[in-house]
């Protein structure tokens, strides 16, 4: 009896531990409307009303998947914070960061991001990011204009055995006026320039060549007026002197092509929102402490994926005077593009994206002959991911993981792997 | 003895090529290639589908022919294509199908429009049916009028009893076939120059009417070989009965891969690059060419070739191929004159790996032409691919990636990049007749627009790629 007594007590405890297990992974949600950032195709913007769905009942952006708060704090920003700007921002990051976790979930059905604890949102910090300390010292280094995913990671024991552990983190700097005359270090980077480099060749190889008529005329006919043949000499000299002059001082005129002041506020435009999600739902196998060419271009694509633009990153009137990327860049590969410096390129981008047309145009060429798609482009690049790793390169790396990956996801071997083949080929990689 | 030798050949070879062809094998010559039809048109093709409106009469009709094919190829005679059409005939007498010569043209129309049989068949047999009856039409008992000249030298060359000794009585299309045989005639005769084909048919005529003379042959016999002689339709024939047969049996389809993964749902939508003629006024299709080129043996060294690359290139559905790697073995002197050995492994990146497989493929198209299987015979980039579409290796998908794989040694060019080129070039010749300073300026304008128009169609293939070593 007291066995019968002891086994009802531990059902019954067990059956209450469950029950409140259960209670507080669907924690009760309260819906709020917030005004967030919608771009147009351009350059402009609207504040469009939104429900944010799944906050938790706090007064504050606390959810299952995310938590909002002000540079290092760890109370979630509330819903009365003084600072409007602030309540704005963390509105527009957690609506944005939703749709991009629906669009990991839903269409890429990602188990990794399906199961991904809470992830702590960093809005306005300036800090540098320490992989011991979690934040580096304010003095130290100052960020701006800028956002980043950090992973998760943990302090060393202090002497009380006390252990602070961080999870995955995206933090956004807050946005600072800059003039653009301090940042600029290209060359050449200006409609005139290009334009001279592009009419060079064909006035340069005028010129030598009347040049070498003139001479040619001065020897079959040397009655020709000596002053003459000089005086055709310097004009034709002249003008190459000239030519190549302009060639030379046009190099240095980029920044009147630039508006006067670079700034971007990070935490306000959708696609940097859905590129520092795409880096944590890539992060099993692409760790975020690298910005490489390869990383930087997957998360690109994912994010032109959630926010099918053209022109990724463009300038948003109020918000940033960013540099676009461009989905259809016509750019070639050259093996300088692997450098790490080149992480900002629209390189991998631009491949991936040629990618998705041609695959695109297969698959509705499939479609209507009554097959099934030949892949699913997006779960395809996101299978490729799990052949690669931060130091993979485009060329080796990526290319190989994109064959790999089709094996498992193409329908049919040979039309997905040399549609892959055909689309390194148009980017100028054979 | 040549007499006897010949004898002898004729009675080896005249066993039956196909005695265990089932009826279910038989339906091998269902199309699954031929996308367009190239034998007919398309008016054609609805006003047979129209008129064909029974579907249990269509399936009877279906199931006679298969069954006709099945009997002819399951004879332990010769197979004859005269004795195939009178099967075809009867059969359809037996089943109460009209069996004119316009009805049985019809009868295949319909047989093709609906995939029954493809293009190829429906010209042998319909080339078998026109020969049958306009040789049925031809009066045996006419008289024969002796040729104004006598052509000594042509009598000279040839050796008549050795010429016509199979035509003593007319074949009887069961151990010996009068469209074989009269081929074979035909390519014995020693003419002055061996390749002319008006030469060859101007002897046959003396030779014709001599043989008669001679009483070596009947006056049937020479009336129906002279309506041979001048049939324009066996002149043209390329493709026989039984060699079709052969391929359909021993090549087609035979290469399938295990893991087959794409089934065609509608033909009519498929790529339509093997029905494409290749010739505006031409009904020669790429895949007429292929059974017109090749036997079944060469089809399949062909589509062995395909596979190889394919293999290489690591699209092989059956296969997973590793990443190729290039291994050089260094043996160096050192300061105390030992040899110290060290190994470079590079290992080829995905486009080396796919230019790599292309480059291999195309010395392997040139190995196999140096074979003496191919004597004679120009192996061309079109034919690999329809070989090995007909074994069944490649899909009607396949086709359109597989095409591109010889860009490497021969790029195909745009219809823009021609005109542009065209344009360009005409224009810059032009303006050696403007005036200056318009010369000048009209040529200067051009490079700048030529300039920017190369630049807006840059081609990656044309890229310069340092990184890469197998371009």
């Amino acid at each position: 009896m007291i066995t019968l007594e002891r086994s009802l007590n531990k059902l019954i405890t067990a059956t209450l531990f469950f029950a409140s297990f259960a209670a507080l992974a669907s924690e009760p949600t309260c819906p709020q409307k917030f005004k967030v950032l919608e771009r147009d195709s351009g350059e402009g913007y609207v504040m469009t009303e939104k429900v944010l769905e799944d906050l938790h009942c706090t007064n504050s952006f606390e959810g299952d998947s995310f938590k909002i708060v002000y540079a290092t704090e760890d109370e979630a920003i509330s819903f009365d914070n003084a600072n409007a700007d602030l309540v704005k921002k963390a509105a527009n990051v957690y609506y944005h960061l939703t749709l991009a976790k629906n669009f990991w979930t839903k269409e890429i059905k990602s188990s990794y991001v399906e199961k991904l604890p809470q992830v702590i949102v960093r809005l306005d910090i300036t800090n540098a990011y320490s992989n011991v300390r979690h934040f580096k010292n304010k003095e130290l280094e100052k960020n701006y204009n800028n956002a980043w995913s950090v992973p998760e990671g943990q302090m060393a024991k202090t002497s009380n055995g006390e252990v602070k552990k961080w999870g995955k983190e995206i933090w956004f700097s807050p946005m600072k006026k800059i003039e653009t005359s301090e940042l600029v270090t290209s060359d050449g980077e200006n409609p005139i320039h290009e334009s001279l480099m592009l009419v060079k060749d064909p006035i340069n190889e005028y010129l030598k060549n009347g040049m070498i008529y003139g001479t040619l005329t001065q020897l079959a006919a040397p009655s020709f007026n000596q002053s003459a043949l000089v005086d055709l000499a310097i004009k034709k000299l002249g003008s190459i002197a000239v030519l190549y002059g302009l060639v030379e001082v046009s190099k240095h005129m980029d920044t009147f092509f630039m508006d006067k002041y670079y700034f971007i506020e990070t935490a306000m435009i959708p696609e940097v929102i859905y590129h520092e999600f795409a880096h944590i739902a890539m992060s099993d196998t692409l760790k975020t402490v690298h910005s490489v060419p390869v990383i930087e271009g997957m998360a690109d694509y994912f994010a032109a994926r959630i926010a099918m633009r053209k022109e990724m990153y463009q300038k948003v009137k109020d918000y940033s005077t960013n540099k676009s990327k461009m989905t259809n860049s016509k750019m070639l590969y050259h093996p300088y593009l692997e450098g790490a410096w080149n992480a900002t390129s629209d390189f991998t981008l631009s491949l991936l994206w040629l990618g998705k047309s041609d695959f695109d145009a297969l698959n509705d060429s499939r479609t209507q002959r009554g097959q099934t798609p030949l892949a699913n482009y997006d779960e395809l690049v996101f299978d490729a991911h799990l052949h690669i790793n931060e130091n993979s390169e485009i060329a080796t790396g990526l290319t190989k993981a994109l064959v790999e990956a089709c094996r498992t996801k193409c329908a049919s071997l040979r039309p997905g792997i040399n549609a892959l083949n055909n689309v390194f080929e148009k980017k100028g990689m054979n | 003895m040549k007499r006897q030798l010949a004898l002898l050949l004729t009675l080896i070879f005249c066993g039956n090529l196909f005695a265990s062809v089932s009826l279910e094998e038989v339906k091998r010559i269902k199309n699954d290639k031929e996308v367009m039809i190239s034998s007919f048109s398309k008016q054609e093709k609805e006003r047979v589908l129209a008129l064909y409106n029974d579907p249990e009469k269509n399936k009877k009709l279906t199931s006679i022919f298969y069954n006709t094919v099945y009997e002819f190829l399951n004879d332990d005679a010769k197979q004859c294509e005269a004795d195939f059409y009178s099967r075809l005939e009867k059969n359809l007498a037996t089943d109460g199908f009209q069996n004119s010569k316009e009805d049985i043209i019809d009868h295949l129309k319909f047989l093709r429009a609906t995939n029954a049989i493809d293009d190829i068949l429906y010209d042998i047999i319909v080339a078998i049916s026109e020969d049958t009856q306009a040789l049925r039409a031809v009066d045996l008992k006419a008289p024969h009028y002796k040729p104004l000249f006598s052509h000594k030298n042509r009598l000279e060359k040839n050796v008549l009893e050795d010429l016509y000794w199979r035509f003593k009585s007319w074949p009887d299309e069961k151990t010996s076939c009068s469209t074989q045989e009269y081929i074979r005639l035909r390519d014995s005769i020693i003419t002055k120059e061996a390749d002319s084909k008006r030469q060859r048919e101007r002897y046959l005529k003396t030779l014709n009417s001599e043989a008669l003379t001679k009483g070596l042959i009947s006056l049937e016999t020479f009336h129906k070989l002279e309506y041979y002689r001048g049939s324009k339709i066996l002149e043209k024939r390329n493709i026989w009965l039984n060699d079709y047969f052969k391929i359909i049996f021993n090549a087609k389809n035979r290469m399938i891969p295990i893991s087959k993964g794409y089934e065609v749902k509608n033909l009519d939508l498929e790529s339509k690059y093997s029905s494409e003629k290749i010739q505006r006024f031409s009904s020669l299709t790429r895949r007429k060419v292929l059974y017109q080129k090749y036997n079944e043996t060469q089809i399949i060294i062909l589509a062995q070739i395909m596979q190889k690359a394919s293999k290489r290139m690591g699209v092989d559905p059956d296969t997973t191929s590793s990443t190729p790697v290039i291994v050089q073995e260094y043996s160096t002197i050192n300061a105390n004159g030992e040899r110290e050995i060290s190994v470079e492994k590079i290992e080829l990146d995905t486009q080396s790996q796919y230019n790599l497989a292309r480059r291999l493929l195309r010395k392997d198209l040139v190995d196999a032409q140096m074979m003496s299987l191919f004597n004679n015979i120009k192996i061309t980039y079109n034919d690999v691919v329809m070989a090995s579409l007909e074994v069944g290796y490649i899909t009607l998908e396949d086709i359109e990636f597989v095409v591109k794989y010889d860009d490497l040694w021969n790029p195909e060019t745009t219809k823009f990049e021609r005109m542009s080129r065209f344009v360009f070039s005409v224009l810059g010749y032009s303006t050696f007749f403007l005036p200056p300073p318009w010369n000048a300026t009209a040529s200067l304008a051009l490079g700048i627009i030529e300039n920017v128009v190369d630049g807006n169609n840059r081609n990656g293939a044309n890229n310069d790629n340092p990184g890469t070593f197998i371009e």
